[in-house]
């Protein structure tokens, strides 16, 4: 009797909860739905064609013996450069750096660490040994306090995660890493720039390289909190997307090869970023193993800076697209072999700043300096027309 | 919020780690006792993580754990303080593992195919639970439903992490069911 009423009542239990998962499944419907995939699709700050072009170099740090690598922007009235550097790349004494620009984006105003592994563990709840620092970027396009941190715990970058981590007045407010994978929440990794979604939303295009290599477009919401995510590929085959937004439901990713191809890849979605074409290697763009940056201007060509060798990252090379990054023409060279040695020039960031001037940064000397340059549209212009005369002086 | 989230996670831990440690004592002491120094030891582990992050490798490894994993665990460390349940079918057991190493490839890359997205939210994320829920209903297994409920609960309320997938399992299963499966192979 006591057997069958305490089955009567095991059954009233699983009853209740199974009523309660399915309230609770509506309750997600509602407050957790798949999210509307449109871009904020915003006109670039006045393009300046009419200014006199200018071309300066705002920064050329190097630091013989030690790793500086990995340059991001910080895009903020007084506009800031965040790279990171310690005795080697992946040394536990790599701090995050900063410099920041001056208004005009003459030189460094001032140079100084801005984060530590240990700042970043110790703001975890619950707190976690975070070992070692990565790329870090931007967060959040108009909050330079917002940072994605690539983090590592343990093992190399194939067991890295992404932390996002808040500043206040310096100080890590902050911290905790994205929920991304399955796999122990490892493998993934930050590099390009974050979009704005027309929701809030933003955009952070990062990338997995356990084994497989392929890029992701991370949707995060404004707590910070991942909402959504949608592979560029699958398989070993492109990382590092350089994603640039060429209309409220298209873009296009311009990708690392990681497969040995040796050729840049690209790939695009016409869904606001929910789904990507399987990345294609482009013919005539080659690419020694490197991340690109990538932009739209105002006229609606997107502007890159590249490695233009298939074997080595020793030129640094602008290149502009009028057909959505299918072809690219070259615009100008900043660096080449044979200037300084040794000549790699890795990781390039490009930016667009409040003035409409652009801020474009790479690391130098083989990971061993960090170097930017600022520039406006009219050189842009001016670039394009000398290699205009320069071609049709070849062909004549 | 944050302390709430804290504490959640830091219990999940204790339960699972608390689980894994009673299992290895198991080899020397009795059941309760075996359970007892598996929960201080992994009680005394976290403490020491919680006062030096510097080697608070446990949280960077396994958080965010997945809640319902730690439910799982802590009912069969009850087991150890006579708390009886009844036990899951191999076929079960082995049917979990195989679609859970399947998920866990998918998520890897192997297949083009992502169900990891499926968890932020969505109709998919809705229609696991229900059909967990009712798996749940038809098996009357109080500690599945009781499981994806915790799970949808701290998902809605972002707590852990913030994937629904992640709440109800995470790889810390797959030790779990291994140790299942060999229980029913040794017919205990």
């Amino acid at each position: 009797m006591r057997e069958e009423a305490r089955a009567g009542s095991g059954r009233g239990v699983v009853r209740l909860l199974a009523a309660a998962v399915a309230v609770m499944a509506l309750l997600g419907l509602a407050l957790r739905p798949a999210p509307q995939w449109e871009f904020a699709f915003v006109s670039p700050p006045p393009a300046g064609e009419a200014d006199p072009p200018f071309f300066r170099t705002v920064l050329d740090l190097r630091a013989p013996g030690r790793t500086m690598h990995s340059p991001s922007i910080l895009r903020a009235a007084q506009p800031r450069l965040i790279w990171f550097e310690g005795s080697r790349e992946a040394a536990r004494d790599v701090r995050i750096m900063a410099a920041e620009l001056g208004g005009d984006g003459s030189g460094p105003v001032r140079v100084a660490p801005l984060l530590a592994a240990g700042q970043i563990g110790g703001a975890m709840r619950p707190r976690q040994a975070v070992l070692v620092l990565g790329n870090t970027l931007q967060a959040d396009p108009d909050d330079s306090d917002r940072l994605l941190a690539t983090v590592l715990s343990v093992g190399g970058w194939a067991a890295a995660s992404v932390a996002e981590v808040r500043l206040r007045e310096g100080t890590v407010a902050s911290a905790r890493k994205l929920a991304l994978s399955p796999f122990l929440n490892r493998s993934y990794l930050v590099r390009n720039r974050v979009l704005r979604l027309a929701d809030g939303d933003i955009a952070v295009p990062a990338y997995f390289e356990m084994g497989n290599a392929f890029g992701v477009l991370v949707r995060l919401d404004r707590q910070g909190r991942v909402r959504a995510s949608s592979r560029i590929g699958s398989g070993k085959v492109a990382i590092q997307p350089a994603v640039v937004v060429t209309g409220p439901e298209t873009a296009v990713a311009l990708m690392r090869p990681f497969d040995g191809t040796r050729q840049l890849y690209r790939a695009e979605t016409r869904d606001g970023g929910r789904s990507w074409s399987r990345p294609a290697p482009l013919a005539g763009v080659p690419n020694p193993d490197a991340p690109v940056a990538a932009l739209r201007l105002d006229d609606g060509r997107i502007l890159m800076a590249f490695n233009d060798d298939p074997r080595r990252a020793s030129d640094l090379t602008l290149a502009v697209s009028d057909d959505g990054g299918r072809s690219w023409k070259r615009i100008a060279r900043l660096e080449e072999s044979g200037r300084e040695a040794p000549a790699v020039y890795r990781y390039p960031d490009l930016a667009r700043l409040d003035d409409g001037s652009f801020l474009l940064a790479y690391s130098t000397f083989a990971k061993g300096g960090i170097r930017a340059h600022r520039f406006n549209m009219a050189w842009i212009l001016e670039q394009e027309r000398k290699q205009g005369d320069s071609r049709s002086r070849a062909e004549r | 919020m944050t302390a709430l989230s804290t504490l959640y996670e830091y219990l999940c831990l204790l339960a699972v780690f608390g689980w894994l440690l009673s299992r290895l004592a198991g080899r020397l002491l009795p059941g309760g006792a075996a359970e007892a120094a598996g929960l201080a030891a992994a009680g005394v582990l976290l403490a020491l993580q919680w006062a030096v992050p510097q080697v608070a490798l446990l949280a960077a490894i396994f958080a965010p754990v997945s809640g319902g994993v730690a439910l799982f665990a802590a009912a069969d460390l009850g087991r150890g303080f006579g708390l009886r349940h009844r036990p899951r079918p191999a076929a079960e057991l082995l049917t979990v593992l195989a679609a859970y190493l399947l998920y866990l490839a998918a998520g890897l890359g192997v297949f083009a195919v992502d169900p990891h997205a499926a968890g932020y939210g969505g109709v998919p994320a809705a229609a696991t639970a229900v059909a967990l829920g009712g798996y749940a209903l038809v098996r009357r297994d109080t500690l599945l439903a009781a499981a994806v409920l915790l799970a949808q609960l701290v998902w809605l309320a972002d707590i852990g992490s913030e994937n629904l997938f992640d709440n109800l399992a995470g790889v810390l299963l797959v030790p779990a069911l291994l140790v299942g499966l060999w229980r029913r192979a040794r017919g205990r």
